[in-house]
């Protein structure tokens, strides 16, 4: 039986409940790019990455308000995503799989390439947090503001991108899409367009999941790709399509591998994202969430 | 509407990028042999005359890295398979040859086969895996094992020796000749990547090679034709860990040491996409297609951008770049623009002799 | 017409456009900040507030000692200067350099390697050694690239054709191969106790004979940390401190999950309960991931806190830094000991949480230590790299010692200037002292050398020294102070 203190459970599962937030914001946008293109986007990490970079400059050049500078930052990883999707990913949408792994790791590279050299003399940097670190107390559990607003941020971001796949025009395109991509084109889906704003709105998620975390840290080149990893791990749970399952996965994923720090089995925490992701692939997940319409399609576009 | 359609955008990789070589059996004569043969020749006597010690071994690391790219045509561009852990099975070739012959006095000559052929069961691992999971999924999957590796086999003492890393002296045969020195090193490695080129070259002309074609293209194609699909991606993965298996011998004993640790691992991702990239650069479907790339990686990364500050990190965004350019346009590589060039300047002076 | 034949040489064009742009524009942001070698003496260095052996600023050292300060041991002037070695000439001497400049890592190779930059530089405006000037070729590579520091130490050795090898910034994993080529090739490595390898495991004339890397042994250092955290936890408990009295010798330790603050929280449990009875380590805690040290922390504490831990030994500095944060939040207030927490990164991040927290002398620039030498520091990076002048933290104070070593020992050497004799003189130094480290006595036995360390103390977001030089097993007396912390303990 495997031993835990149950005080050290609730503030571990409580710190997971932050973290999960984090990996739901990114396991959202992910999945939002799978359905649009068939990409996944292995450079989610950099695109957050380089965005938090641009917040740090807009805080430490400019003295801009936090406020501002995240919205900057936000603005700039939807215009990433867009323009990565424009540029890239528009002209791959038949190629194979080869092609748009490659893709991604490339652009992934060439990000991190890009932000070690532009901000080369500024390493180890603390940008600063949104929200103030004074402590609130539940019970035992204590939980500072920067983790309460991140966890509302991001319930709210998650129900904000739910309902807009739901009821929007631009959300019954991508399912369309997503579904047969031969009939929504002759339906007259601009699949271009919905791809493209999809991709924003990833950018910008990811833009708004970097800020919100790297500052409790440290912010380099490396920081988001072990976040990035998780997020795939929550995608996966909805089998890179379902928005609900990805938003409850990445909550799930941070309580799980928290919690393991308070029983005896402290070590498997940091492995137990690879675990998941190995269960959850050879379970063939999808199969509960996608449609049979949506398999196929997916499955012709790579 | 008055808006014109655009033309769709270019459909990658939907010409042929490779011109199948026709089967049957090889015809071996002086011809045919007489340019590959100058070739070897020239790679494996001219640096050693012409250049210094230190572009011998900077030009043996390039080969080194080669192979390891070589593998990765085997089994992404034969069999259509994505590995993204080379690395992880260079390191433990590595780790295997400079064991056995630093722990189990094994002579370089036994050592270094065995350790290609111990990394074949690893990598078969990942093979069994690749018959449940196809394509993205199996992408993730040999992440999640290059991460796997790295977090405890690559920190387990038996494995790495005391304190994370084993020396790995270099050969000598029967103590006649002895390949410290970097330009003998070089010519070493120079024929063993031969041999390999040479059994590629082969085995690409060989019926097996066109059922992997078969499979790559059409995996549920080639099934219902007859072929034993399983089979030929399990025999992708064994020479995909035999190759970079090897490779990580030929690396061990080329730093005369091997290590493990800190805080990035050296058999982690970032290698094993460097390793993907340069073959993608050089052209994934072509023998040749690695050892430009690597050559092109280890020169511009190792040794002339190591002089300045930075570099390091242009280089990456520039290779970066490159790779986006060769899926967006040349998804054959340079070995393609080669072939292309090639095929257009004999056309042209053709035409002005015709 | 094909369409595609219509598109393509366009967009080529552009890329290639916006390719050869970037290269541009790259080769004209980035300039490495060489000053030109002076051939002549332009400008002399300020003059020194205190003589060496005064009482003022000037560190009590034991028993017979050579205070080393540059520009004052050699004479001027190259008598018959000939080309003695490879990488000396008449008139220059060739010296290699390689660090990371790129990456994470290249916050600790870019201060070494501007701190040995401007060491020479100032080297060269008083005349260089003996006449000959001082070259220095730099190298990069990836901190965890065995082949990238291999191959920059065949880079330097020859094809630069380097007399020695000075401060590389290596993480002892990776820079195993190019340690052993050195040593082959008989090239002197000389360097302060920068880089994070396992700094007792290789550095004796069995294993490195060519080697020198000044810096306190590992077991000796945890030793003093032992010794010292015992010494604080002595006072909080007469004071009434301790939160849990019951058990006054209980500790717990924290690190990064990585090989080398595995090692050294294991040395320090060994040396902890060795003490006696009542003496244990109740838990020891590793952190992942570095980007995680901040997330998980609390849970970290908080097992530490429920252990019962009265104190708290943290085996690198980033866990200290954050973990006195996270132990203010939870309400844990022990004292705390860590190895080396840098100046820089400890005032930036930590404030008021680290008050009391005790670490070693790595950062001591901070601490408003005036010797001579480290008066001549500050005024040569004020120089050569305002930006960087401010502050001294590890790396820079470990490149220091490495090229103030250097020029001692070949001023000796006078014209003959061999990589052998200067490595007989590195290798037996005798209370060799800097102004910036322990004093430093190295043997056949010993390439490491510094058997002492200083305490410093975090209060107020500065750090402070509280004690002499403290060795293993030596008295642990802290000396008066005003403006620190006292032992820590909230009053």
């Amino acid at each position: 039986m495997i031993a835990f203190s149950p005080s050290l459970l609730a503030q571990d599962a409580a710190n997971g409940v932050f973290l999960g937030a984090i990996f739901a914001l990114l396991g959202i946008g992910v999945v939002l790019i799978y359905k649009s293109s068939g990409v996944l986007n292995f450079a989610h990490g950099s695109m957050a990455m380089f965005c938090t970079y641009i917040y740090f400059q807009m805080d430490s050049w400019f003295h801009l308000p936090v406020i501002v500078s995240l919205l900057i930052a936000v603005a700039c990883g939807v215009v990433l995503g867009a323009a990565t999707y424009l540029g890239i990913f528009r002209r791959m949408r038949n190629a194979g799989l080869l092609a748009k792994v490659i893709g991604a790791l490339a652009v992934a590279g060439f990000l991190q390439g890009a932000a070690a050299f532009l901000w080369r003399n500024a390493s180890q940097v603390r940008p600063p947090q949104q929200f103030s670190q004074r402590v609130v107390h539940l019970g035992s559990v204590g939980l500072d503001w920067q983790h309460i607003g991140t966890i509302l941020i991001t319930i709210a971001a998650g129900i904000g991108v739910i309902a807009l796949v739901k009821y929007t025009t631009f959300g019954v395109a991508l399912r369309a899409t997503a579904q047969n991509r031969l009939a929504a084109k002759l339906l007259g889906v601009k699949e271009d367009r919905v791809a493209a704003l999809a991709w924003g709105i990833g950018g910008g998620l990811a833009a708004l999941a970097g800020v919100l975390i790297i500052p409790t840290s440290a912010l380099t080149v490396y920081s988001m790709t072990g976040y990035m990893v998780r997020g795939f791990v929550a995608a996966v749970v909805g089998g890179f399509v379902s928005l609900p399952a990805a938003l409850i996965g990445g909550f799930g994923l941070g309580v799980a591998q928290e919690s393991l720090l308070a029983t005896s089995v402290q070590s498997l925490s940091s492995v137990f994202a690879g675990l998941a992701i190995v269960v959850l692939l050879l379970l063939r997940v999808e199969r509960f969430f996608a449609l049979e319409q949506e398999l196929r399609a997916l499955e012709e576009l790579g | 509407m008055a808006k014109v359609m655009k033309a769709p955008p270019a459909a990658v990789m939907d010409e042929p990028i490779l011109v199948e070589p026709p089967a049957g059996p090889r015809r071996w004569n002086v011809q045919r042999a007489a340019l590959p043969l100058a070739g070897f020749l020239a790679a494996a006597i001219l640096p050693p005359l012409i250049l210094d010690g230190v572009w011998n071994f900077t030009l043996t690391l390039a080969l080194i890295y080669g192979l390891m790219g070589l593998s990765i045509v085997v089994v992404t561009g034969y069999v259509g398979q994505l590995s993204l852990m080379p690395a992880t099975f260079v390191g433990v070739g590595a780790f295997a040859s400079a064991g056995l012959v630093v722990r189990a006095a094994t002579p370089f000559w036994w050592a270094a086969p065995l350790a290609a052929l111990v990394t074949v069961p690893v990598a078969l691992v990942i093979g069994m895996v690749a018959l449940r999971l196809k394509g993205l999924y199996l992408a993730i999957m040999t992440l999640v094992f290059a991460d796997i590796a790295e977090q405890f086999l690559f920190r387990q003492d038996w494995f790495t020796g005391q304190g994370g890393s084993t020396p790995a002296p270099r050969p000598h045969l029967f103590h006649l000749v002895d390949f410290q020195s970097d330009k003998s090193y070089y010519v070493l490695v120079v024929c063993i990547a031969s041999a390999f080129l040479l059994f590629m070259w082969n085995f690409s002309r060989s019926r097996s090679a066109r059922a992997c074609f078969a499979v790559r293209d059409n995996e549920n194609g080639a099934s219902a034709m007859g072929i034993n699909v399983a089979k030929y991606k399990l025999m992708a993965f064994a020479l995909h860990g035999f190759i970079a298996g090897s490779a990580g011998a030929l690396y061990a004993h080329w730093a005369q040491n091997v290590s493990a640790g800190g805080q990035r691992p050296a058999f982690g991702l970032e290698v094993s996409l460097a390793i993907v990239f340069l073959t993608i650069l050089g052209g994934v479907r072509s023998i040749w297609g690695p050892f430009i790339g690597g050559a092109i990686w280890v020169i511009l990364t190792k040794r002339l951008l190591a002089g300045s500050p930075n570099g390091q990190s242009i280089a990456f965004s520039i290779f970066g770049v490159l790779v986006l350019a060769t899926m967006l346009y040349r998804p054959a590589g340079l070995v393609g623009v080669g072939r292309d060039s090639w095929r257009a300047l004999r056309r042209r002076l053709g035409g002005a002799s015709g | 017409m094909d369409p595609r034949r219509h598109d393509r040489p366009r967009t080529r064009q552009a890329l290639t456009l916006g390719a050869v742009g970037l290269l541009l524009s790259s080769c004209a942001a980035f300039h490495p900040q060489r000053i030109q070698v002076a051939s002549r003496v332009t400008k002399t260095l300020p003059p020194e507030a205190v003589a060496p052996g005064s009482s003022g600023a000037a560190i009590p050292g034991s028993g017979s000692q050579t205070v080393f300060v540059p520009g004052r041991s050699g004479a001027q002037g190259g008598k018959a200067n000939y080309a003695s070695s490879p990488g000396v000439t008449a008139s220059t001497i060739n010296l290699g350099i390689i660090v990371p400049l790129d990456g994470p890592a290249a916050e600790l190779g870019r201060p070494l390697y501007r701190a040995t930059q401007a060491y020479v530089n100032a080297l060269n405006a008083r005349g260089g050694i003996h006449g000959r000037l001082v070259q220095l070729f730099l190298q990069t590579a990836c901190i965890n690239c065995e082949d990238e520091n291999l191959l920059a130490a065949k880079a330097l050795v020859e094809q630069k054709h380097v007399f020695a090898v000075v401060n590389t910034y290596m993480n002892t994993y990776a820079f195993g191969a190019a340690i052993n080529y050195l040593n082959q090739q008989h090239v002197p490595l000389i360097q302060g106790w920068t880089g994070i390898g396992p700094e007792s495991e290789t550095w004796s004339a069995n294993q490195t004979p060519w080697s020198v890397y000044y810096t306190i042994r590992n077991e000796d250092a945890v030793e003093v940390y032992a010794d010292w955290l015992d010494t604080v936890m002595s006072h909080w408990a007469q004071a009434g401190k301790l939160p849990f009295p019951g058990n006054p010798h209980w500790v717990a330790t924290v690190g990064l999950d990585v090989t080398q603050d595995r090692k050294r929280a294991a040395e320090f449990k060994r040396v902890w309960e060795s003490r006696g009875a009542g003496y244990k380590v109740v838990t020891q805690q590793y952190v992942a991931a570095q980007e995680e040290v901040v997330t998980r922390m609390d849970s970290f504490i908080s097992a530490m806190k429920n252990a019962q831990a009265n104190g708290a030994f943290s085996a690198s500095n980033i866990t200290m830094v954050f973990g006195m944060q996270a132990a203010r939040r939870n309400s844990w207030i022990v004292p705390w000991v860590s190895k080396s927490a840098w100046g820089k990164a400890a005032t930036d991040n930590c404030g008021a949480a680290c008050d009391g927290g005790f670490t070693d002398n790595n950062g001591w620039g901070w601490s408003g230590i005036r010797t001579p030498q480290m008066i001549q520091y500050l005024a040569t990076m004020q120089r050569y790299y305002p930006e960087g002048a401010t502050y001294a933290d590890a790396q820079t104070l470990g490149g220091w010692i490495g090229m103030m070593a250097f020029e001692y020992a070949a001023t000796q050497l006078g014209a003959d200037l061999t990589r052998p004799a200067l490595i007989n003189i590195l290798g037996n130094l005798h209370n060799f002292d800097t102004g910036i480290g322990a004093p430093i006595t190295t043997s056949s036995a010993d390439h490491l050398g510094m058997g002492e360390m200083m305490m410093l103390q975090i209060c107020n977001n500065r750090f402070w020294r509280v004690t002499g030089w403290l060795s293993a097993g030596g008295p642990m007396s802290r000396v008066a102070n005003n403006g620190d912390c006292g032992w820590g303990y909230p009053s």
